[in-house]
């Protein structure tokens, strides 16, 4: 297992090298850079001294390997929009907004969802089934955040007054935000769970086990729902990094200082460094959940086993 | 042991319903081995699953009377019915490949079974599932019993299937068509152990085919099943010597032989088993039958005695019943 891991991790690395590479070569093939001026022209001079603080002055290999050598050594350099801070600063002080509402949203979507999906599944063709599945988990789906948050911030936060409109600082502006947040990914496990478990309920092996005398509730659980949720670590794993790393809509809707919008304005102002960073946390975050979804597999599936490696 | 007395399982459909089983009436004796033969859709699974009243939903026992040792299984409480399943009555199902929980070791069915109905220890569970394995031919039981199934060949998932529904002595053993889902050399080899342990433990067995040629094998008693409804029944040696039912003839002229003059062409019965949603009086066999009178159509046969004829032709082996109107006279058919 460890050697497996160890092997895994290291493809990640290697991976993660690429992409820097890649994104590296695509962000200064794109037009424009970081100090063009449109309105009021830097003089030549002054131009390129700032050209040559950063380095930009420099050929673009050059260019990486000076800021891989820096990363190496935990430098990620300094934001162009920002320049008091530092990449590592500014992330350090945006994460933890959208991690927490990112955690939120994961606990409440996932166990919530897949609470929602066995109840339907198990209740297959009652009216609950039907409206769970047919207006929770359709109306999830359809609507984007932003419209779920919109409402949200009108009816609790302006016509009843129970709820921060927006901001952060407080534990209750937490509360709209991982609402809103939450639909999409719980309504989307609850379909999957439903799926899968209903696909179970009328198996071959259930009706043996049936046959057997075992009790409902020993079947729905041992031997439905063990084996339904198992394909459901496909969908978790994989829409972890996606919560982790925020929306721009939820954050702008609800005005959270979170790392969500530079995923957007630090390409919009090519902040190379900035691009960067934001580029490593996402592959990073993948790549170890993939990882941790494959070895999930194993732990909880005995038909599967990792690569190379025996029981 | 078991006397089923008009039975009636019926689907609800979108519109209207399907009548899978129509007045199924059966009998079996401590002991004895049934065959139940039909095509597929003639309702011999269906009245199978009825008898532990596992019919699957929609479906349902509209009417009649189930009777396992003199108690009323369509009135059991569901506390008693899970005794009586898996406890008096093994099931060996069609597809071994699908019928065991994929996710937990071949030894926990057992555990769960032995503890439920026996009352078994884990220790004491282990050592008679060893002894179980063992005695349906699993080779290195000991360590086969803490793998999974997809670790076990087809033909081995179903000596585990068959060692798991004798596991809590059961005093019948149903087999729904189970070799249907196996290689020709495994099936012979199946059949024979089924034969055995119900020989061993002086099981009473309903055998489930669509196969006449493994009746003749292996069973004591066959009932003909046709469109949910009992065409005819006798004892092996009786059915096979003098088959009374058009429907029956039909089915025994489809049994190849190797020992007949080389054809180009298999026999078949012409048309296929109706889907009945309509519960209309007549001979559900009228339709595919050379014999076929006005009176088939318009007036349904009971299933009657055949008795001595007045011509002497009689029946010495036991009973013979057939629901025609028009039953093949002995000697008719060479």
């Amino acid at each position: 297992m460890v050697a497996y891991l160890a092997k895994r991790f290291l493809t990640l690395i290697c991976v993660m090298l690429v992409m820097t590479m890649v994104v590296f070569a695509l962000m200064h093939a794109v037009p424009g850079g970081p100090f063009d001026q449109t309105q009021q022209p830097l003089p030549k001079p002054a131009m390129e001294n700032i050209m040559r603080k950063y380095g930009l002055d420099q050929p673009i290999w050059r260019q990486y390997l000076n800021w891989l050598w820096a990363v190496l050594h935990g430098d990620f350099g300094t934001p162009f929009s920002q320049p008091t801070m530092t990449v590592t600063g500014l992330i350090a002080q945006a994460w933890p907004a959208t991690l927490i509402i990112g955690a939120w949203t994961i606990g409440i979507s996932y166990i919530g969802g897949v609470v929602l999906g066995c109840i339907a599944a198990l209740k297959h063709n009652t009216w609950v089934d039907r409206i769970l599945t047919s207006t929770v988990s359709t109306a999830g789906i359809a609507l984007p955040n932003y419209v779920v948050g919109f409402v949200l911030i009108t009816v609790f936060g302006v016509r009843l007054g129970w709820l921060p409109v927006g901001g952060w600082g407080q534990p209750q502006d937490v509360i709209l935000p991982v609402v809103a947040f939450s639909l999409y990914p719980l309504a989307l496990m609850a379909r999957y769970t439903r799926a899968t478990t209903l696909e179970v309920t009328y198996a071959d092996y259930v009706r043996m086990g049936r046959a057997r005398g075992l009790s409902e509730r020993r079947l729905t659980f041992r031997y439905v729902l063990r084996t339904a949720l198992i394909p459901l670590i496909t969908i978790m794993g994989p829409n972890i990094p996606n919560i982790l790393t925020g929306s721009i809509f939820i954050e702008a809707t609800f005005a959270v200082p979170g790392l969500g919008s530079y995923f957007t304005t630090a390409s919009l102002h090519r902040d190379y460094p900035l691009i960067l960073a934001l580029v490593l946390i996402v592959a990073a975050l993948w790549g170890t959940c993939y990882i941790l979804s494959d070895v999930a597999y194993t732990v909880l599936d005995p038909r599967v086993r990792l690569e190379g490696l025996s029981r | 042991m078991l006397e089923i007395d008009d039975l009636r399982v019926s689907f609800p459909l979108e519109r209207g319903m399907l009548y899978a089983v129509r007045g199924l009436d059966l009998t079996v004796r401590a002991g004895e081995r049934l065959g139940v033969v039909g095509e597929s859709g003639s309702g011999k699974s269906v009245s199978a699953a009825a008898i532990a009243r596992m019919v699957p939903a929609p479906g349902r026992i509209s009417s009649g009377h189930i009777r396992f040792d003199g108690s009323d299984v369509i009135g059991l409480p569901e506390r008693d019915l899970r005794r009586l399943r898996g406890g008096q009555i093994g099931m060996i199902p069609q597809s071994p490949q699908t019928s065991m929980n994929p996710v937990i070791t071949i030894e926990a069915h057992f555990q769960e079974a032995l503890a439920l109905h026996l009352g078994l220890s884990k220790a004491q569970s282990s050592d008679r599932t060893i002894e179980l394995l063992r005695s349906v031919g699993i080779p290195d039981p000991g360590s086969r019993m803490r793998g999974y199934q997809h670790q076990l060949s087809g033909g081995m998932r179903q000596r585990v299937m068959i060692a798991l529904a004798i596991a809590c002595e059961p005093r019948l053993l149903i087999a729904d068509e189970p070799t249907t889902a196996l290689d020709v050399t495994i099936q012979a080899q199946i059949l024979e152990l089924f034969d055995r342990l119900v020989a061993e433990s002086d099981l009473a067995s309903i055998l489930i085919t669509h196969n006449l040629g493994i009746v003749a094998g292996h069973c004591d008693r066959v009932v003909v099943m046709y469109a949910g409804k009992v065409m005819e029944t006798a004892t092996v040696a009786e059915l096979f010597a003098r088959p009374s039912h058009p429907y029956t003839l039909g089915l025994l002229r489809c049994v190849p032989r190797l020992t007949a003059a080389r054809t180009r062409t298999f026999a078949t019965i012409p048309g296929s088993p109706p889907r009945v949603t309509e519960d209309a009086p007549g001979c559900p066999f009228a339709p595919r039958c050379d014999r076929v009178t006005a009176q088939c159509r318009t007036e349904t046969p009971e299933l009657l005695r055949i008795g001595a004829r007045a011509d002497g032709s009689g029946f010495a082996s036991g009973e013979h019943s057939v629901a025609c109107w028009h039953p093949v006279e002995f000697g008719e058919v060479a």
